[in-house]
Order: C-alpha cells, then sequence, then structure tokens
C-alpha cells in the first residue's frame, strides 16, 4: 500500500504542485524573516558580548 | 439557488489568461512587497488617524432628518415582513421565493458593497434598531415619565454577541442542509429578531445595536472603510480608511473578524479538492457513532466552518506574536487590538472577491422576485407567475453580464487593493503605537507576512471554483 500511495503522490503532483504554487510567496516570505529573527538575535548576542567584554 | 450559486461562485472557462492563475499570487506578492518598501521610505508618521473631517452640514439637514429617518426606518421593517411572510407563506422553492435572495445575496453581499461606498446606510434602514427606537418613543409616551435606565453593557461582552450572531449566519449558510430553504431563512430571521429585542431590552437600543446586533456591527465595520462619516450628528468626508484608523476594537472584535474572513475562507474551500476529498470521511465517521446522514453532513461542514476560522485567527495571532518578538513592550492582546482594523479591508477583500459573480447573477433574480415576491404560479397551462406587481415576474438572469476573464481580473484586483488598504492601515497604526518608527517598521515585517498569507489563500480560493 505505501508504494501504491506513492505512486499517487506522484500522479497527483501536477495538482498540488500548483496549489503549493499559490503558497509560495509566504514560504519564501516566512523564510526570509526567520533568517532577519536569527541573524538579529546573534548580532544581539554579540553586542551583549562585547559590552561585557568592554 | 444551491445549483445556482454553485454556478455563480465558479467562474467557469478562464483558458484565456495571459499566465497560469498561481503567477497572479506571486505579482500580487511583488505588489504588497512594493507597497511596504513604499509605506516605509515615503509614510514616516501616522497620517490616517490624523486625518481631518469636512464637515457637509446641508447634505446633513437632509441626509440626517427625523422624516427621511422614518422613511429609512420603515423601508426596513417592511423588507422584514415581505422576508418572513414569503418565507412562511410563498412558495417553498428556494428559487422562487424572494426571502433567500434577498437575505443571502441583497442584504448579506449587497449591503457589503454598499457599505464601502456610502458609509452605514444599514443603520438608517435597520429593522430592529427602528422597532426598538419606536417600542421605546411610544414606551415613554404612555408611561409619561421618563423609562428605568437600561442596564450597563458589560465590557468584557464587546463584540461577542455580534461575533456569535455573524458566525450562527454563516452556519446557516454554509452548514445547515436546508439553510436556503424560504421557511428556515424566516425562522431564523424571527429569532434573530427575538435576541434583538432581548437585547435592545436589556442595554439599550443604540447600545445594543453598536454591539451586540451582529449585522450592524459587520455593516458598520465595512462603512468605516467609506469616506463618508457622521462626526457629532453631521454628515462630512474623511480620506478613505481614516474612520478604521480610528477604530477602537472591544473584546471579542478580532474573533469576528476572523469569523468574517474564515466564513468567506470555508465557503470557497468547501468547492476545492482538498475538502471534498476528506468530507465524506469525516461525515462517514459521524454515521458510524450513530448520526443520521444528513446530520453527519451537517456537522462535518459545521467542523470545517470552525477550522476555516481557527487558521485565519491562528494565522492572525502568528503574525501578531511576530511583531511582539521585534520589542516595544506591548502584551499580544494589545498588538492584536491594535491592528485589528487592518482586517477588515481583507475581510471587504474576500467577500468582494468570492461573492462579485454571484452578486452580479443572483442578484439581478431580485428583479424577478421583487415581483412575484411569494413565487406561486398561476394555475395556467403556462406556469406564469401569479403576481407581476413591477412587470419583471418573468425576467431571466442576464449570465454574459461579465465574461470570466474579466471576472478573475476584477476579483484578483479586490484582492491586491484590499491587501494593500490593509498594509496601509497597519503601517499607519504602527507609527501611532510604536515611539521608534525603526521598531514600527520592523514589526511591519510580520503583519506583511500576514497579508502576503492571506492574499496567497485568497486567490487559491477563488482558483479552487475553477477546478
Amino acid at each position: 500500500m505505501r508504494s501504491l500511495d506513492s505512486v499517487f503522490l506522484l500522479a497527483h503532483a501536477g495538482h498540488w504542485a500548483v496549489n503549493m504554487a499559490y503558497f509560495a510567496p509566504v514560504i519564501g516570505f516566512l523564510g526570509w524573516l526567520g533568517w532577519v529573527e536569527v541573524r538579529g538575535r546573534r548580532e544581539k548576542r554579540a553586542e551583549q558580548r562585547e559590552a561585557a567584554a568592554d | 439557488l444551491t445549483e445556482v450559486l454553485w454556478v455563480a461562485h465558479g467562474i467557469v472557462g478562464r483558458s484565456d489568461l495571459p499566465i497560469p492563475e498561481w503567477l497572479f499570487g506571486w505579482a500580487a506578492a511583488v505588489v504588497l512587497v512594493v507597497s511596504f518598501v513604499a509605506l516605509a521610505v515615503l509614510w514616516p508618521e501616522p497620517k490616517l488617524s490624523r486625518a481631518g473631517f469636512k464637515p457637509l452640514p446641508g447634505l446633513s439637514r437632509v441626509l440626517l432628518s427625523r422624516p427621511l429617518d422614518l422613511l429609512c426606518g420603515l423601508i426596513g421593517v417592511a423588507l422584514l415582513a415581505l422576508t418572513l411572510y414569503a418565507g412562511f407563506e410563498g412558495s417553498q422553492t428556494t428559487t422562487a421565493n424572494f426571502a433567500p435572495t434577498f437575505v443571502y445575496v441583497i442584504f448579506w453581499l449587497g449591503l457589503v458593497g454598499l457599505s464601502v461606498l456610502f458609509g452605514n446606510l444599514y443603520k438608517a434602514f435597520n429593522p430592529w434598531r427602528a422597532i426598538g427606537r419606536a417600542v421605546s418613543w411610544i414606551a415613554r409616551t404612555a408611561a409619561r415619565t421618563s423609562m428605568p435606565a437600561p442596564l450597563a453593557y458589560p465590557e468584557r461582552l464587546g463584540h461577542w454577541p455580534a461575533a456569535a450572531g455573524i458566525f450562527l449566519f454563516a452556519a446557516l449558510e454554509l452548514a445547515v442542509s436546508d439553510g436556503d430553504a424560504p421557511r428556515t431563512v424566516a425562522i431564523a430571521a424571527l429569532v434573530y429578531s427575538l435576541i434583538q429585542f432581548v437585547g435592545m431590552a436589556l442595554y439599550g437600543v443604540e447600545e445594543w445595536t453598536e454591539r451586540g446586533d451582529g449585522f450592524s456591527v459587520y455593516f458598520a465595520l465595512f462603512a468605516r472603510i467609506s469616506p463618508w462619516s457622521v462626526r457629532d450628528g453631521v454628515v462630512g468626508l474623511r480620506p478613505p480608511l481614516a474612520s478604521l484608523a480610528d477604530f477602537r476594537p472591544l473584546a471579542g472584535t478580532v474573533p469576528l473578524l476572523a469569523v468574517m474572513i474564515g466564513s468567506v475562507t470555508f465557503d470557497g474551500a468547501a468547492e476545492a479538492p482538498i475538502w471534498t476529498g476528506i468530507a465524506p470521511d469525516i461525515s462517514d465517521f459521524f454515521q458510524t457513532i450513530g448520526l443520521s446522514p444528513e446530520s453527519a453532513l451537517e456537522l462535518t461542514f459545521l467542523i470545517g466552518l470552525i477550522a476555516a476560522i481557527a487558521i485565519v485567527y491562528g494565522f492572525y495571532m502568528l503574525g501578531v506574536r511576530g511583531a511582539q518578538s521585534v520589542g516595544g513592550g506591548f502584551t499580544a492582546t494589545e498588538l492584536s487590538r491594535a491592528f485589528v482594523a487592518s482586517l477588515v479591508p481583507i475581510a471587504f477583500a474576500y467577500a468582494a472577491a468570492h461573492y462579485f459573480t454571484l452578486l452580479l447573477y443572483q442578484g439581478q433574480a431580485i428583479l424577478t422576485l421583487s415581483s412575484n415576491p411569494f413565487g406561486f404560479l398561476a394555475s395556467n397551462p403556462l406556469g406564469e407567475a401569479s403576481t407581476d406587481i413591477f412587470g419583471t415576474a418573468d425576467r431571466s438572469i442576464d449570465y454574459s453580464v461579465i465574461g470570466a476573464t474579466s471576472a478573475w481580473y476584477w476579483m484578483v484586483g479586490f484582492v491586491v487593493i484590499g491587501h494593500v488598504a490593509a498594509l496601509t492601515l497597519a503601517h499607519d497604526k504602527a507609527l501611532t503605537i510604536y515611539s521608534d518608527v525603526k521598531l514600527a517598521v520592523r514589526s511591519q515585517y510580520w503583519m506583511l507576512a500576514v497579508m502576503v498569507g492571506f492574499t496567497s489563500l485568497a486567490l487559491w480560493l477563488l482558483s479552487q471554483t475553477n477546478q
């Protein structure tokens, strides 16, 4: 059954890939936001370390 | 009506679009990002909440005059009475009866557009407010003494009764199997009327109407998009959206907006393969635990509706949590209320885009139904309408009023303009509440994510009607 599921998944790729295409900007944007968030936290930690060293 | 709704929701045959439909989603996201950058650069101070008000005293004297107020109230009461009578006594064929088309198309959809264009018209035509005011006046006159003051409206109740009212109406439309039957519509209108009278008796006509009456709150929110406004009893003009920037949310306002957007979302998603694929399985499960097929299907659709509302609410709160993480010392509740007005243009975009063709097509049926509101046919072999008040009883719907491709562009236009308006409102509000412009702009990264998410969802939902 598992192999049959894979076949269905591949056979219907055209449908779900098009559906996913609608949400690609959201996924891309959230990825970018996550990256900005992580970078901001790293910079904040670096600033705190520098302040502690001074 | 169900068959008509199905066709009118789903514009079939958009084969001549120059690019794939999903690419419109990408283009819309680009428009939002460009708008965001433009706002960050060109809009450094709050403008909407500080916008002025241009009074129009001459127009006020006419629009807010007692005779016109009375006439509008009477029209509202007459339409309610006609809806009730047609629903109970008229033909029980949905498309032949005035009540379902009037309630679900003209009232529920048509008034949204009119509110956005011309302001809070519904307040004048609200039949329950008109009856409440009339009863109050009669009681005061008969008693010849001042009436006991109504109870103070509890702060924690806020917009919760309105949210519940709109949710129940959406459930009637989308989950109840005979929700479009004339008798069901009439019973619902009667029950809603009784609730309004109890609410007004307890808390006062104006207080209840402005906070607890679901339809009043619903149309008043859309009316805040319009440039028309009433201040200190004078009609005037403000820039569009300015009245939303001043909006003071109450407890339950965020759930109300989630219901407004979530119900349209579910209406669209219910036609999508993702729902039509799983709904029978959920329904089968409920049948295995003893529910009848009809009840099982109704419960399935109710769960779908609640899930759609929860997703919309959850996605908005995700954006709020993100904005909170930027700093500024605000709680999630404070931020969720601060930015909730920006959901109103999104709710309009969803309603306008999703129901645009339904309003254009099925809206024409009101001309036919006005001539023969009870839907009775003469007992002759031709089966003609028994009454033809305005001579339009045999008029048919003109489906060529708009082409499929034009309709698609209109719908995409509604979605993009609605979300750019929402972004503008959120940006303006952020500049008002954050002391640091940099923090305000950073908080809007998250609101931009919310807007892009809602835009993508809206366009995906519209595309699903063409599957």
